[in-house]
């Protein structure tokens, strides 16, 4: 498949150029500096027209590409991803660099430990460009929920329209990218495959566990997982191979060991349940046809296809979800007092006065609905009725998947209801039509499942995503029906 | 179930954010919204449903009670803009 894009006046092709690329810089064909000097002088213009970044570190990319260009010349092994352009979901924190998730409550905030899964890309030889735009603290879906005077990422399809969120910038970075570059990105309801879909690009929200989260900035600790974003399923399986793992400072990563996903699972006819509710009448006509025809396709491919129904997640996800989400929330956000690191303002009256002040003028219209919505459902009085009845019912979809996967091994869904919204339509949503909007999303997240979206067709222009669902772990499965999917 | 004003203005409080009228207002309206949607939770039967605070079950990990170095007392002092004399300076609590 190829997309042009609208507004860029760059073509972007799924063909697995980073693996070429990669090869290339390896065996010293290609210069790391000249390459990426070249990456940033390109981000830089597609950063005017597009605002994915919230803090540029080039300096940074050049410094690292310069180091791989030496370990190249000692014949020294500069790693995996030696060259590639890496952006970074503002939320991860990185030693020395700005990092606020998009919150101006961390304005200012440059940390002293840099987040596992960046280390990790960084040794295997990444060179980090940018931080990107993102809703704060990941609070939306259309990465307009953005702190003041951050910025909101355009859609480089169209760019009146939104890139999806809250990891808008990753997505709107890699679609509009015409160098080699993978994004780090972090989703807790749908955050990665979400802005994936709507850009057109492919996005994994890995297993619970699967990749470390130290040094992500909190939003909700038992939903939030680490992802990386591409041009394509073979690099994403790539960036995922070089994140994932266990890590002593993360007490909930696994330590099951991590597959060379690149290389992709073989399966014999692979068993597909379609989601009866996912094509239910609040979704896109435009999307579902295109949906369907791209599964239609994997059963031309071999897969057998059935049909599953899973109404206590379709029902109940989005509470459930919101609930847990908000309330894990109002926790992490009460750190933010204007004392120890970030915003803060001059030292007047009491401690709850001081706080009060600091937190009122720096959180966000979103954030400060999500605190009061999770203060007030953990609550003596409404905790049992909201809280933890929301942890009973994530019991119960959990549940439904386990019995979904004893009789298929993917599921799939379209990836968002819906092609990416004009930012004029989400400005009339409310905050209640907003969380609806991740109807689709939510299930697999609350259940800690793997899940990856693939863009299969165009409707009135712009992109839309093919969601598939794995089991616990089986993300390497994903990737082959990804392929699969890609090659149909 | 009715949110009333006193409600959000209580929530706001112990979570120290300052509202002014107006916001206690969209947030009140926001709320009922929100709550009475949510509330469907309650249609399904949750009896003897324990709950899930992780999607996958999580075990205790222990290490050696060894001390190790983390960060100096002077990086931590960089990132704020409240500090003497090598501590922090918070506001008043008496």
């Amino acid at each position: 498949m190829r997309l042009t894009l609208k507004n860029s006046g760059t073509t972007m092709s799924n063909k697995a150029m980073l693996r070429n690329y990669i090869n290339e810089i390896r065996q010293g064909n290609v210069s790391a500096e000249e390459a990426l000097k070249k990456a940033i002088t390109s981000a830089q213009s597609l950063n005017k027209k597009f605002h994915f970044f919230t803090t540029p570190t080039y300096d940074l990319a050049a410094k690292q590409a310069h180091d791989i260009q030496h370990m190249v010349q000692n014949h020294r092994e500069p790693g995996t991803l030696a060259g590639v352009a890496v952006s970074v979901k503002d939320a991860l924190c990185i030693s020395g660099i700005e990092s606020c998730a998009g919150s101006a409550i961390l304005k200012g905030y440059k940390p002293l430990i840099t987040a596992t899964a960046v280390t990790k890309t960084i040794n295997a030889g990444g060179c980090i460009i940018g931080k990107t735009a993102q809703d704060e603290f990941g609070f939306g879906g259309f990465s307009v929920n953005v702190g003041h005077e951050f910025p909101v990422p355009l859609n480089p399809h169209d760019t009146t329209r939104s890139c999806g969120g809250s990891s808008g910038g990753a997505a709107c970075l890699t679609a509009a990218a015409d160098f080699p570059h993978v994004a780090i990105a972090e989703s807790t309801g749908g955050s990665i495959v979400n802005p994936a879909a709507f850009c057109g690009v492919v996005g994994l929200c890995p297993t619970y566990g699967r990749v470390s989260r130290f040094g992500l900035i909190d939003y909700a600790n038992s939903l939030d997982k680490i992802g990386p974003v591409g041009k394509n399923v073979e690099d994403v399986a790539l960036a995922l191979s070089v994140m994932a793992g266990h890590d002593q400072n993360d007490a909930t990563s696994s330590t099951l060991p991590v597959e060379d996903y690149a290389k992709h699972a073989t399966a014999n006819k692979i068993r597909v349940g379609v989601i009866k509710e996912s094509f239910g009448e609040g979704s896109d006509e435009a999307v579902r046809e295109n949906v369907r025809a791209a599964i239609n396709k994997l059963a031309d491919a071999g897969c057998k296809i059935t049909e599953v129904t899973l109404p206590t997640t379709y029902t109940y996800g989005i509470p459930s979800y919101y609930l847990i989400a908000m309330s894990e929330a109002s926790t992490n956000l009460s750190r933010y007092a204007g004392i120890l690191y970030g915003a803060s303002e001059p030292l007047a009256g009491g401690f709850r006065d001081y706080f009060s002040a600091v937190r009122t003028k720096h959180f966000g219209t979103e954030a400060k609905r999500r605190i009061l919505l999770g203060t007030f459902a953990r609550m003596t009085g409404w905790r049992d009725q909201y809280y933890t009845k929301a942890l009973q019912v994530r019991q119960l979809i959990i549940k439904e998947y386990q019995h979904a996967f004893s009789t298929v091994d993917v599921l799939a869904t379209p990836t968002m209801p819906f092609i990416a919204p004009k930012f004029s339509e989400i400005k009339d949503m409310t905050p209640l039509q907003n969380y609806m909007t991740d109807i689709l999303t939510v299930g697999p997240n609350l259940a800690g499942l793997p899940h990856l979206s693939v863009p299969c067709a165009q409707a009135k222009g712009m992109p839309v995503g093919l969601l598939l669902t794995a089991p616990h772990f089986r993300e390497d499965l994903l990737f082959h029906i990804g392929v699969m999917h890609e090659q149909a | 179930m009715p949110i009333t004003k006193d409600t959000i203005r209580s929530v706001a409080k112990t979570c120290c954010l300052e509202l002014t009228e107006q916001e206690v207002d969209q947030f009140m309206a926001d709320f009922q919204s929100i709550l009475d949607t949510f509330s469907k939770l309650n249609d399904t039967d949750t009896t003897n449903v324990p709950p899930a605070f992780h999607p996958l079950p999580i075990a205790d990990v222990l290490r050696e009670d060894i001390a190790k170095q983390g960060c100096t007392p002077e990086q931590a002092l960089s990132l704020s803009k409240h500090t003497s004399k090598g501590y922090f300076v918070g506001p008043k609590t008496l």
